[in-house]
């Protein structure tokens, strides 16, 4: 014990004398640069990656590029930045991935994101729409981080959420097929429903009523603003019950039960409810089978109907062995249910009924 | 008849045994008023009281009436010895050897040629500091006496805060030239047998010329001595003293020094005061806690800043991180260099505030908390940051209960920063086990150090993290009897 | 080495050891054999090695000797001496195995442009501190680390089981017990150091509670599992989790800390590495006692330093590449380990008994 003191000294001196050649080499915080975002796009066959970086009071927020045959390659020509910086991605918040490279990148970036040792499971996906990740990049500007974050808030139509990375590597190993949200550059940063993933590739989108039929389906919607027969209604919670059935052949079937929660604008509330809840059940059933449609033309379980029927039935494996989305029967039915009303104006909020 | 037995004192042997020093006052006793009867009489200028020894043992020696002429030296030193002399305590010497120890505790020294023998009285100068404020221990609810130079006003400052029969002191010497005086002091029946004599033990081969300081006593009785962390309580607060005798440790009280010495002393006993006792008991188990917390602190902060700044920066939150990349935009050193600079200049802003005498040790405090602390900052030498994790760190430092712990955490504080400049977290992971495997290879008189958290079966480890309801409370230690069973 | 240790204070080290080959192996090994039903194979495995350690302890009690040499006890002085050897030279390279496997995964997680040459060499020299201070010194310090790791995987329990998905983890039922029972498996060949702690450990200050202390520790020992079973599973998915090396890892990685995006893998890793050193610093103690008795005289002071250069020695060599280091980890040393432990030692007790017997 008392030799392993007395090499103290001996360590002091060798703090600054051993980085690197010998010891693991360390950099100093104002050395680095925080990568947000990254966007992958496909550049004349080879991968090219993009990196927005956090801006400070020191430094403004930038993007960088580099290019590779592979994405590991890519963002090893990314890490040197200039003025001697490195980047960092251990606060990588959003991947943007290319419409174009979306059909062929998806598995080797999930791939990627799982490997590495700074990237997290968490990190959200998109695939950018009628552009480049780069150009979404440097269009929208620094805060691109905050924007993303904040999609579902001001969102056209209910159904916003982003799927991260770990989400879509299980979808695909369980269930061959994934989702993954869209955005576009409208003037500012905005969503446009989910991509479908299957076998690796990018097989379809689901535009905005079909998302919005998912995100019923997959119990992730959180309410918002809908707009039927020039009446505004805010849905305040939607839940999903699903029921296992049996199909007419004996196949594994579900059915999904909709209830949903919803206020009325204007001051008359419930008693002048009229048939809003009729055409918010309508409604709501046409975006559902919008989204089963987009399924089954997949041929997967893309929204993992299967998982919630096992949850639903935590001890019958076997039941749901067989369930697959060509063959499966599902039905659904939806009710709606106004509660009370509210006030259009911003902030303000009438009783409910 | 009176014993005719003779020793080997004489007044010669014993001017010579002093080498003719200055301080050595010697006069022929008239005894009885008359000469020529060879009793001398030594004191130490300044140990001994001249008017006391003038009342009480020259006044009654030169008594024809007491001592009358044709009075034998052998009976009349007889009669001395029994009582016939005011001076109470009067012990018989005859060794020269007997007779300096006492002269140099105090006593004066009657010398008779003829039995070769000495009288000796305790008559001490009573220049003794007034008991006071403890100056090291801060008392806030509690008594505010602390020990002073003086081992009899210390033994009896003891005495009166336990009021029993069972107190025992035993008196032991140490130090070739310092003769210091030792009391061994423990309550029969509370602390364990072989804890007393192991000590005792340890205290007579203390194998030193000189035992003027706390270290020469503390670090002569462990068991290793070259670790930081202390294993003996040293106090200087009699009620602190008290209380651990009756939990069932053994204290040693040294002559000269105004502080006692507690063993055994695991590290939970670091983490207490009995300012503890004096609040309510929810209350008091969280500031031990939290002193814990502190100790941890303390010890990692500089280091996990470090590690974190200089390998992990993953571990910082975003905005955070900005922020303080933007500090350190224009700091030319090395993070690493930066800290172990800045705990430098805290030691010695410590230091500084300790040794110098109170008013300028406060300016200079202040005067070192703006340079380091606003104008370094101003300047770009140093990243508020930094100041911020060096300040928190010392500032939970002395939270510390005891300054040796304090002391303790300052060198694995060091330790722990050069590991984490090396390595990052692993190397401060590694740093972290070998001070665990240290901790667990020490022992208190034999008794586990790290008890009751290891060493001791895993028993009574809440009653080290908390302090019990006072109806709950037991003051006897359960495990210091345990230990000593085996 | 010196000094008696208590049953409590084995139990400990052994729990922490253990930790170590879990966090390591579990549950990829188990997901391969049992799929889903993977998170309850631990349990399994935990009520197959109580037993055994119960019934071990039974057969050890009648033999233990005081000074602990149990070999030399079951099997005489010569063959007691050689299967030390074995034992030791075995020990000293199955820590070799599990310091490079460490050391590579330091690289891997945390500072990925080091080299793992500067763990292996710092690790074997830190190692000369427990091994030349006594077993006393070693299984205390153990007491001190355990709540230090459990602390550690509390915090990474607690902040997992927001994201466990019950779809992940569920359905299960009886029809899964089999796949179950394979899956524990490979559970069982890491509780097979177990072994070497019940029967090759210093001598016992308490050796009739060792095997009450056992089964106290093995439980929890499987029940960690079992927990880091369900979190890894439950939170990743059984096809993502058998997709990582370490799927515990990759949970740790995404840990978020009240919603803040500041990473605690780094830290959870370091402290992590106390179990592996907790682990070689224990076989190499016990391995020390063992070939100890094969130097007499002043050879025994040059064990300790010896075998922490055969460890460096073994980390180096054993592969050029860390997938070669992590085959001897997940494959070849459980099925040594696995026979040592549940075939040759339990033979070499009842070898011992009948010799007793016959006396």
């Amino acid at each position: 014990m008392k030799r392993l003191f007395l090499l103290l000294p001996a360590i002091f001196l060798l703090v600054s004398c051993g980085n690197g050649a010998f010891f693991p080499p360390s950099r100093e915080i104002e050395d680095m640069s925080l990568v947000r975002v990254l966007g992958i796009d496909l550049e004349d066959g080879n991968i090219k990656i993009t990196g927005l970086t956090a801006g400070g009071a020191s430094s403004e927020s930038a993007a960088f590029s580099g290019s590779g045959a592979t994405l590991s390659e890519a963002v090893g020509l990314l890490s040197r930045l200039p003025a001697g910086k490195n980047a960092v991605f251990s606060h990588v918040e959003s991947v943007l991935i290319g419409e174009k490279a979306a059909g062929r990148v998806i598995p080797e970036t999930l791939d990627f994101i799982s490997r590495s040792n700074e990237l997290r499971l968490g990190t959200r996906l998109f695939i950018v729409r009628g552009d480049t990740a780069a150009g979404l990049i440097e269009d929208s500007g620094g805060e691109l981080g905050d924007l993303l974050s904040l999609l579902g808030e001001n969102s056209p139509y209910l159904g916003v959420f982003a799927f991260t990375a770990g989400e879509c590597s299980a979808a695909l190993k369980r269930s061959g097929a994934c989702l993954i949200e869209c955005v576009k550059y409208d003037e500012n940063v905005a969503p446009c429903g989910f991509a479908a993933i299957r076998d690796g590739k990018l097989a379809l989108f689901l535009e905005e009523r079909a998302s919005e039929g998912a995100a019923i389906i997959m119990n992730r919607l959180q309410g918002g603003e809908v707009s039927l027969s020039g009446r505004t209604l805010m849905i305040n919670g939607a839940e999903t019950r699903f029921i296992p059935v049996e199909g007419p052949g004996g196949e594994p079937g579900a059915k999904l039960e909709v209830s949903l929660t919803a206020r009325l604008a204007g001051t008359d509330g419930r008693t002048n409810a009229g048939n809003a809840e009729d055409e918010l059940t309508l409604y709501v059933g046409e975006n559902i089978r919008l989204a089963l449609e987009a399924a089954l033309k997949l041929g997967a379980d893309i929204y993992d109907i299967r998982g919630s029927l096992m949850e639903a039935r935590p001890f019958s494996a076997g039941a749901f062995s067989g369930f697959s989305m060509p063959s499966a029967e599902i039905d659904w039915s939806v009710s709606a249910k106004i509660t009370g009303s509210f006030d259009l104006r911003e902030g303000a909020e009438s009783v409910a009924g | 008849m009176f014993k005719t037995h003779r020793g080997s004192v004489s007044a010669s042997e014993l001017t010579e045994a002093f080498g003719k020093t200055a301080d050595l006052k010697s006069e022929e006793l008239l005894l009885g008023g008359f000469a020529g009867k060879g009793v001398t009489l030594f004191y130490l200028d300044g140990l001994a009281d001249p008017q006391a020894i003038a009342e009480t043992v020259v006044k009654p020696m030169t008594d024809p009436a007491r001592f009358p002429k044709e009075l034998a030296p052998a009976a009349a030193l007889e009669l001395a010895l029994r009582g016939t002399v005011y001076g109470i305590a009067p012990e018989k010497r005859e060794k020269t050897r007997d007779v300096t120890e006492d002269l140099l505790s105090g006593s004066c020294a009657i010398i008779f040629e003829a039995e070769g023998a000495a009288l000796t009285f305790p008559v001490p100068a009573q220049e003794k500091r007034a008991v006071d404020l403890p100056k090291e221990e801060k008392v806030i609810k509690g008594p505010k006496d602390g020990f002073v130079e003086t081992l009899s006003v210390n033994s009896a400052l003891i005495r009166k805060k336990l009021k029993t029969p069972a107190l025992r002191f035993t008196k032991l010497r140490a130090g070739g030239i310092s003769g210091t005086e030792l009391y061994l002091v423990y309550i029969e029946g509370r602390a364990p047998k072989g804890l007393a004599d192991e000590v005792q033990r340890r205290l007579s081969e203390i194998d030193g010329d000189c035992v003027l300081s706390a270290a020469a006593i503390s670090e002569n009785i462990l068991e290793s001595p070259a670790s930081p962390f202390p294993r003996v309580l040293v106090t200087e607060r009699p009620d602190k003293f008290a209380l651990n005798l009756v939990e069932g440790r053994v204290g040693i009280l040294a002559d000269g020094l105004p502080m006692g010495f507690l063993l055994p002393a695991p590290f939970s006993q670091f983490m207490k005061t009995p300012e503890d006792d004096s609040g309510h008991w929810l209350f008091s188990s969280f500031l031990t806690l939290l002193r814990y917390f502190a100790f941890v602190i303390s010890s990692l902060a500089p280091a996990l800043y470090v590690a974190v700044a200089m390998y992990h920066r993953e571990m910082i939150p975003v905005q955070l991180m900005q922020s303080m990349v933007d500090a350190k935009a224009f700091v030319p050193f090395p993070t690493a260099l930066e800290v172990i600079g800045m705990l430098a200049a805290f030691d010695l802003l410590h230091e500084a505030g300790i040794r110098l005498p109170t008013p300028i040790g406060q300016t200079v405090s202040i005067i070192g908390g703006l340079i380091v602390g606003q104008s370094a900052v101003e300047a770009k030498v140093v990243s508020p940051v930094v100041v911020v994790v060096i300040a928190f760190s010392g500032i939970a430092g002395y939270t510390m209960p005891d300054q040796d712990m304090y002391s303790a955490i300052r060198i694995v504080r060091f330790t722990l920063t050069a590991a984490a400049a090396l390595m990052g977290v692993y190397g401060i992971a590694l740093v972290v086990s070998l001070w665990i495997v240290h901790l667990a290879s020490l022992d208190s008189v034999g008794f586990p150090y790290m008890s009751p958290f290891a060493g001791n079966g895993g028993r009574h480890i809440l009653r080290a993290l908390l302090r019990y309801p006072m109806r709950k409370k037991r003051e006897r230690e359960p495990e210091l009897g345990e230990a000593y069973k085996r | 080495m010196r000094d008696k240790i208590s049953s409590r204070q084995l139990g400990i080290m052994a729990f922490l050891s253990l930790l170590s080959p879990i966090v390591r192996l579990l549950p990829v090994s188990s997901l391969a054999l049992a799929g889903q039903a993977a998170w309850l194979s631990p349990i399994v495995a935990a009520a197959v090695a109580c037993l055994f350690a119960l019934l071990v302890s039974m057969l050890a009690s009648k033999l233990r000797p005081q000074n602990g040499e149990l070999l030399r006890a079951s099997l005489g002085s010569f063959w007691g001496g050689a299967f030390s050897a074995v034992f030791g030279l075995w020990l000293v390279f199955y820590s070799g195995v599990v310091l490079r496997v460490s050391a590579e995964r330091l690289v891997s997680v945390l500072y990925p442009e080091a080299s793992p040459a500067i763990f292996i060499l710092a690790t074997s020299v830190a190692l000369l501190a427990p091994l030349t201070m006594g077993n006393r010194t070693l299984y205390r310090a153990s007491e001190l680390a355990l709540p230090l790791i459990m602390g550690c995987l509390f915090f990474v329990l607690v902040f997992s089981v927001k994201d466990i998905r019950l779809r992940y983890l569920l359905p299960v039922g009886l029809e899964d017990a089999g796949a179950a029972a394979l899956g524990s498996l490979p559970v069982m060949e890491i509780f097979a150091i177990w072994a070497y702690y019940l029967l090759l450990a210093p001598a016992l200050t308490d050796g009739d509670r060792l095997g009450r202390e056992s089964v106290k520790w093995l439980s929890l020992a499987a029940f960690c599992a079992f927990l880091l079973g369900l979190t890894t599973i439950g939170v990743l998915s059984p096809e993502l989790c058998s997709g990582f090396l370490s799927p515990a890892l990759a949970v740790v990685r995404n840990i978020s800390i009240f919603g803040t995006d500041a990473r605690v893998d780094s830290v959870i890793v370091a402290i992590w590495v106390i179990t592996d050193f907790a682990l070689i610093a224990s076989l190499l103690g016990i391995a020390h006692q063992l070939l100890r008795g094969l130097l007499p005289g002043r050879g025994s002071r040059l064990v300790a330093p010896g075998e922490c250069a055969a460890v460096a020695s073994v980390a180096f060599l054993i592969s050029g590449s860390a997938e070669g280091a992590a085959r001897w980890s997940e494959k070849l040393a459980p099925i040594v380990n696995s026979a040592l432990a549940y075939i040759l030692l339990p033979l070499v007790l009842v070898v011992g008994i009948i010799r007793k017997n016959s006396r």
